[in-house]
């Protein structure tokens, strides 16, 4: 709890909470930066005379696995360690991509109008009426399953919601005041889009996208679990699950430990997007 | 004295679109006007009677449905296409509501800059000096500088606005109810400020009010507008002392009597 109480001498203010989230995300951020180093064993190294031992503390526990190993002999702290940093990786650049685009749409859709927002929010209404799991079939099974391809398909699944969002920002800010007056000096789109338009989308964007990355988080896993996302034997959680779920009842840590990462990580930074959200706009 | 603002069969109408009803408004109707170099002229009127489409544009921010404006006896349309920067450096606005009209993430040192930075306009340390003789000049000192719109009272923000639009040296200013949202108490003193600026500098002034007494404050020159048209255009004395339009009388009878007359009567 050092960590905590250093953050809430920094920002005396911040509900406990929120700053206990707020620790729990930046060890699981370093957990998952420092993953190589850090994993006592190779996530994909298995041993066949050490198979599903339980978490230590249980009767057959091996000492050098605290958390038990899988029906392969895999280390599940490695392996959960790996595959965190393989998810958060995927997750958080998926959902920069679908930030960027969707915000880039949403900007031109806002301040041009007429025609190229009209045919830029068909598209926008097309992604959302289209059934986003026919979709990641359709890309896996056109373009493979690389990491890339499931990075840019998780970006697919939000970046509308960024459009949508950055559009009405656009709509609701060229109409105030301060706007006109900075036409009135001259600006042209360009100075008004930088200084007066994308400075107050900033706030709900951040709120955006820390509200998305659970959901992200989550659909990495569920592509995983289904075994459509990245393939074996790199480690995801999804994947972890996916795998284990077979010995769920002999051996449910197995399931249990990579759920317990998915639960911690989301629960964070949710609550960090909540309270975020309250900060930028109390009526939302 | 030349004429600087021109309208000429000047029409506006708004909500003419697919989905609006037949026709929409026609919030100005075939408007002529002419406003000379340095002259000082209120518009008066209800609310909806079109007074402040009317000022904008006269300057050039929203287009005409009909007819057109001159700036300088050019077509304003064209002027603006030949030198964009010059004639919207010549043709500057103060809105009525002024915690709406400066942006909230900025200090009052780099609102009242904006134009500057717009244009490019001297080094850095030539702005700064600038915007402190501007502050100086519309009654803020220096510490204001470094606060942000939400700290400052309506009265103090009316001021930032003013000293913005100053700063590009205009030649014509349209104040668009500048003291509508302001205390009554702090009214005064922002359009004697307003007055001795525009005046000192030989600014033109167009002031839209639906405060008739407002706009005798600063304007020798006063029109009535109903409905989208000028129905009276009169020297502030004439207007003031022998009304013709039954508008304009009914405007005049619908200013409160000051408190004392009050007490008189009852």
């Amino acid at each position: 709890m050092s960590a905590t109480s250093a953050l809430r001498r920094v920002a005396p203010r911040l509900p406990w909470p929120i700053a206990l989230a707020l620790t729990m995300a930046a060890l699981l951020l370093i957990a998952a930066l420092a993953a190589p180093w850090i994993a006592p064993f190779d996530p994909d190294r298995t041993q066949l005379l050490r198979r599903l031992r339980p978490p230590a503390g249980f009767e057959g526990a091996h000492p050098a696995h605290w958390f038990g190993t899988d029906q392969l002999g895999r280390d599940l702290v490695s392996r959960a360690l790996h595959g965190l940093r393989t998810s958060l990786g995927i997750a958080l650049i998926g959902s920069v991509i679908g930030c960027l685009i969707g915000t880039g749409i949403g900007l031109l859709a806002g301040y041009l109008r007429g025609r190229v927002e009209t045919a830029l929010m068909v598209i926008v209404d097309a992604q959302i009426a289209l059934p986003y799991l026919l979709l990641v079939l359709l890309g896996l099974a056109v373009f493979g399953t690389s990491t890339w391809v499931v990075i840019a398909l998780v970006s697919l699944a939000g970046w509308e919601n960024y459009a949508r969002l950055a559009r009405g920002q656009v709509l609701s800010l060229r109409e105030r005041p301060f706007v006109e007056a900075s036409l009135a000096l001259g600006a042209g789109p360009g100075w008004v889009l930088r200084q007066h338009i994308m400075p107050h989308l900033a706030a709900p964007l951040v709120v955006q996208f820390t509200l998305g990355l659970p959901a992200v988080l989550l659909l990495e896993s569920s592509l995983s679990f289904l075994g459509i996302g990245v393939q074996p034997p790199a480690a995801t959680l999804g994947r972890m699950i996916g795998e284990g779920r077979h010995q769920m009842l002999t051996a449910p840590w197995v399931v249990v430990v990579p759920t317990l990462v998915i639960l911690a990580l989301t629960l964070c930074v949710q609550a960090i997007g909540d309270w975020l959200r309250d900060r930028a706009d109390p009526r939302a | 004295m030349t004429p600087l603002l021109q309208a000429v069969g000047l029409t506006r109408r708004f909500g003419a679109g697919l989905l609006a009803r037949r026709g929409g408004v026609t919030a100005v109707a075939d408007v002529n006007l002419t406003l000379m170099e340095g002259e000082a002229v209120g518009i008066v009127g209800e609310s909806g009677s079109g007074k402040s489409t009317l000022g904008r544009l006269l300057l050039g921010l929203i287009p005409p449905s009909a007819g057109e404006v001159r700036y300088r006896g050019r077509p304003l349309g064209a002027a603006l296409a030949a030198d964009r920067r010059g004639v919207r450096r010549a043709l500057q606005i103060v809105q009525q509501d002024p915690t709406a009209a400066l942006d909230p993430r900025w200090d009052v040192a780099r609102l009242v800059r904006e134009g500057l930075d717009i244009h490019g306009l001297g080094t850095p340390s030539e702005r700064a000096a600038r915007v402190a003789g501007l502050l100086a000049d519309v009654g803020l000192d220096a510490g204001f500088a470094a606060r942000r719109a939400h700290e400052l009272s309506g009265g103090q923000k009316q001021r930032v606005a003013i000293a913005r639009a100053l700063a590009l040296a205009p030649e014509f200013l349209f104040a668009d109810e500048p003291v509508s949202a302001l205390d009554v108490s702090v009214r005064a003193q922002v359009l004697g400020l307003l007055n001795r600026l525009r005046a000192a500098r030989g600014i033109g002034l167009l002031m839209v009010s639906h405060d008739i007494a407002a706009v005798a404050a600063c304007c020798e020159r006063i029109l009535v507008m109903q409905r989208g048209r000028i129905v009276e255009d009169a020297p502030r004395a004439t207007l003031l002392r022998t009304p013709l339009h039954p508008h304009t009388r009914a405007l005049l009878a619908a200013v409160p009597p000051p408190p004392v007359a009050l007490l008189a009567t009852g």
